[in-house]
């Protein structure tokens, strides 16, 4: 019994110092409101790219008519461009993108294809390419 | 010495435990305060430099992330311990003494840990923190505000089944002397299904931790957009597919073991793992809907509360003792710990739901009742009501006791007749669902969407007439049809879209489809699966067929097309058992053409001879099973008794499990994500860490 409270003694300061240690530390990593706001748009316009991609999907297959694939492509393209000029004008503004700055609306073509090109693992043609890449 | 010491170490693991759930919670909260806009003037790093460079919150959230390792090593160490004591025949251990003996093939003495009440209970805790640290390393940097909750949530859970080891169910208790063999493991787990089954269970029933976890931290945090349940959602489905399987094997257990030739009888126990797998299934539907549309985000945090709830509600279920169940194993007075930590979890719960509610609001509403989000929001009533069903049956008794003294059962007739036709229900939603688009889906493309399905389902109604005059199975069968039918139209459909837009051939188009789409079509194996089983259900449910008879050696009984004459009575003895066993001759009763042999067995444990379990003998075919029972036997043998059932179609049961499992595998295996820009990837963190990590 002497012997397993010896042992567990030193396990124990081990382990105790291991989970305070943190407390006396340097930690650098901090949350910032900007960091979750940046994260929480992004995650939307994810969403919203693969809703549009779902939506061109079911329109292929005949699940949605053409009238209706019209009205809520525009919609979420509307969506989606806004979520791209909000991340835009917020989190890094246009000048970032040096010299090939370009229109909202074919960021999101941009976005769209190069989605596309990565899901279809499609060989690199060079058109769809994001300025930054 | 070194039980002892196996001791402490859970007592070290219950003190870091709670330490590191206050650390979290307390860390998440000053983190979090110091996150909000105007925090600070700047409003861009708001944590204010402490003098070694850090902030409290981040230092005890830290702390709470160490907590969790050293209380996974912990726990670890111990159960480690606990299998060396099992392995090595420590009888001095009283739970190594009850459940295990030195006969126990090594396989068993394995799996004796989660065969009684505080080695499963060590198990479940090693598994608790084996996926809450897999989550605090996932997570780590990615959903920081997060985290600190989860681990919060994680320990809070961890602490209560320390409690319980530490003060209620020890397993490294001391009987104080060294008997010289074990009691022995309970017959009925000598199964190599019993083996496996359980850790299928534990792993599902732990994992669903870690969405509730997150869904606690979610609401903590006020984060309640959709980046939780981006995150949760393969942190579902794994401890789903687990659940799933493990139900199955469950079945597949009750089916080879308990010798009634069903695989599910609405036994409590059953049901305790039955429940949180169809609220979980609910979620999994649901929090599609919140991620595309934004909405149901209070019915979404409210049933992955249920799910875990029920998780709970199983395992006291289990271990009160308080519903007689076959399956009640363990039973101890571990009982009122777990109403406790019950009854704290919910109140603490919907009192924070309530506080939360101002910012639940859904973000859209439903287009139309004819689009995919409406056939989820009905497919998540009938999940509900189902629940519903179950749970009242499973509890009726405890009820009528209480109301009236007087303790009434409900059987499998009452549950059949109940939830069957919500599952019915539920299979027709399942065809449905799948032909709607997001949205709307107008007439025209509805036409388009059901003709085939609905034509084939029709059609065979006048087949299956043939099978059966109950309109229940024909009714049931076509509905199978249609689902079936759905799935390989939406298979046909996207590969004939591909090639179209893209030209490739069937096989490439088919590929690209569950790769490009591996969400979508492993949900529509996954719903394959589903369908084998309810084919499988039907079938034994109504075209079952049986007789009990006595034969004499070479004599034959006939049941349903096959003759099964007995051979012989064989007896053979094992380590800890003899195994008494009848060979049966089955052939084709019209042609007479031998089929094969079938073995239904006996075996008689040394240390529990007046329990001899039985063991069917089963001939297994696509079309049926051809299931025997031995009851018993004159002396030598010269005569046997029998109970023979004729199963139709019950293979497909598990081969639809199968399927459930390779379904879910194929919807969480990574899709290929595109690189983000720059502008995406600066991170909000100073470590680096891209902030839209949003589902790991």
């Amino acid at each position: 019994m002497w012997l397993a409270i010896a042992l567990i003694s030193v396990v124990g300061i081990a382990a105790v110092g291991y989970v305070i240690l943190p407390l006396f530390g340097r930690t650098r990593t901090v949350i910032t409101t900007e960091g979750e706001e940046l994260a929480d748009l992004i995650t939307r316009k994810e969403v919203a790219l693969e809703a549009i991609r779902e939506l061109a999907f079911d329109h292929s297959v005949g699940k949605i008519e053409d009238a209706d694939y019209e009205r809520f492509n525009r919609i979420l393209r509307l969506r989606a461009m806004r979520l791209i000029e909000r991340i835009d004008a917020e989190f890094g503004g246009t000048n970032r993108l040096g010299p090939q700055a370009v229109q909202v609306d074919e960021w999101l073509e941009l976005e769209i294809s190069n989605r596309r090109r990565v899901e279809e693992a499609l060989p690199d043609e060079g058109g769809s390419r994001l300025p930054e890449e | 010495m070194i039980f002892d010491f196996a001791y402490l170490t859970l007592v070290l693991a219950f003190i870091l435990c709670a330490f590191g759930m206050v650390a979290g919670f307390w860390g998440g909260r000053l983190e979090l305060r110091q996150a909000e806009p105007g925090a600070l003037a700047s409003g861009r790093h708001t944590t204010p430099n402490e003098p070694n460079g850090s902030s409290w919150g981040v230092r005890l959230t830290e702390s709470s992330f160490h907590s969790i390792y050293a209380v996974c090593g912990l726990v670890g160490v111990a159960a480690v311990v606990l299998w060396y004591g099992l392995l090595t025949d420590h009888f001095q251990i009283a739970y190594i003494w009850n459940s295990s003996e030195r006969s126990l093939p090594t396989f068993y003495k394995f799996a004796a840990i989660w065969g009684g009440q505080a080695g499963s209970l060590l198990f479940w805790t090693l598994l608790l923190s084996l996926f809450s640290t897999a989550a605090a390393v996932t997570f780590r940097t990615s959903q920081r505000t997060l985290m600190p909750y989860v681990n919060g949530t994680l320990l809070a859970n961890l602490l209560f089944f320390l409690i319980l080891l530490v003060f209620s169910a020890n397993p490294f208790e001391q009987i104080g002397v060294v008997p010289s063999d074990g009691r022995g493991l309970n017959p009925l787990l000598q199964n190599y299904w019993m083996v496996i089954h359980p850790v299928m269970l534990y792993l599902g029933w732990v994992g669903l931790s870690i969405p509730f976890a997150f869904a606690v931290a979610a609401l903590l945090s006020k984060r309640l957009d959709r980046r939780w349940v981006r995150t949760v959602r393969r942190w579902t489905l794994i401890p789903w597919m687990f659940l799933s399987a493990g139900i199955i094997m469950g079945s597949q257990w009750a089916y080879m073991e308990l010798g009634w030739g069903g695989y599910w009888a609405w036994d409590p126990v059953e049901n305790a793992s039955f429940l949180p797998w169809l609220t979980a299934t609910a979620f999994l539907h649901s929090i599609i809907i919140q991620e595309q549309r934004g909405i149901l985000k209070v019915w979404n945090v409210t049933l992955i509360w249920l799910t875990f709830t029920l998780v709970i509600l199983g395992t006291f279920t289990t271990r009160s003792g308080i519903l007689s169940s076959v399956h009640s194993f363990a039973q101890s007075p571990v009982g009122p710990y777990f109403l406790v930590f019950l009854a704290v979890t919910t109140v603490g719960f919907l009192l924070l739901l309530f506080q939360r509610l101002p910012y639940l609001h859904g973000e859209n509403a439903i287009d139309s009742i004819s689009s995919r989000e409406g056939a989820f929001l009905a497919n998540n009533w009938l999940f509900a009501g189902i629940a519903f069903v179950v749970l009242w049956g499973t509890f009726y008794p405890m009820f009528s006791e209480i109301l009236t003294g007087e303790r009434i059962s409900v059987a499998a007739p009452w549950f059949n007749r109940v939830a069957g036709p919500l599952f019915l229900l539920l299979f027709v939603l399942m065809g449905v669902g799948p032909l709607l688009g997001w949205r709307r889906t107008g007439a025209q493309a509805l036409r388009r969407q059901f003709t085939w399905p609905a034509a084939v389902a029709l059609i065979s109604i006048p087949f299956l007439l043939f099978t059966s005059r109950n309109v229940f199975p024909v009714v049931g069968f076509s509905v199978c049809i249609f689902v079936a039918g759905t799935i390989v139209q939406e298979f046909v459909r996207g590969v004939n879209a591909r090639r179209r837009s893209r030209g490739e051939p069937v096989a490439g188009a088919l590929w690209g489809l569950i790769r490009r789409n591996g969400r979508r079509y492993g949900g529509y194996v996954i719903h394959f699966g589903i369908v084998l089983i309810g084919v499988a259900i039907i079938g034994n449910e109504f075209y079952q067929s049986t007789t009990h008879v006595t034969l004499s050696e070479g004599d034959s009984v006939e049941l349903s097309g096959y003759s099964l004459k007995y051979v012989a009575l064989e007896s053979t003895q094992r380590s800890n058992h003899i195994e008494i066993r009848a060979n049966l001759q089955v052939s084709d009763a019209e042609t007479g053409n031998v089929l094969g042999k079938i073995f239904p067995r006996r075996n008689i444990y040394d240390k529990t001879p007046d329990q001899p379990t039985s063991e069917v003998g089963l001939r297994m075919t696509p079309a049926e099973d051809v299931y025997v029972i031995l009851n018993g036997w004159e002396g030598d043998g010269s005569s046997a008794t029998f109970t023979i059932y004729v199963n139709p179609l019950t293979m497909w049961m598990w081969v639809g499990g199968l399927l459930v499992v390779v379904g879910t595998l194929v919807s969480v295996w990574p899709h290929p994500q595109p690189a983000r820009s720059p502008r995406e990837v600066t991170s909000p963190f100073p470590d680096g860490t891209a902030a839209g990590q949003a589902s790991a």
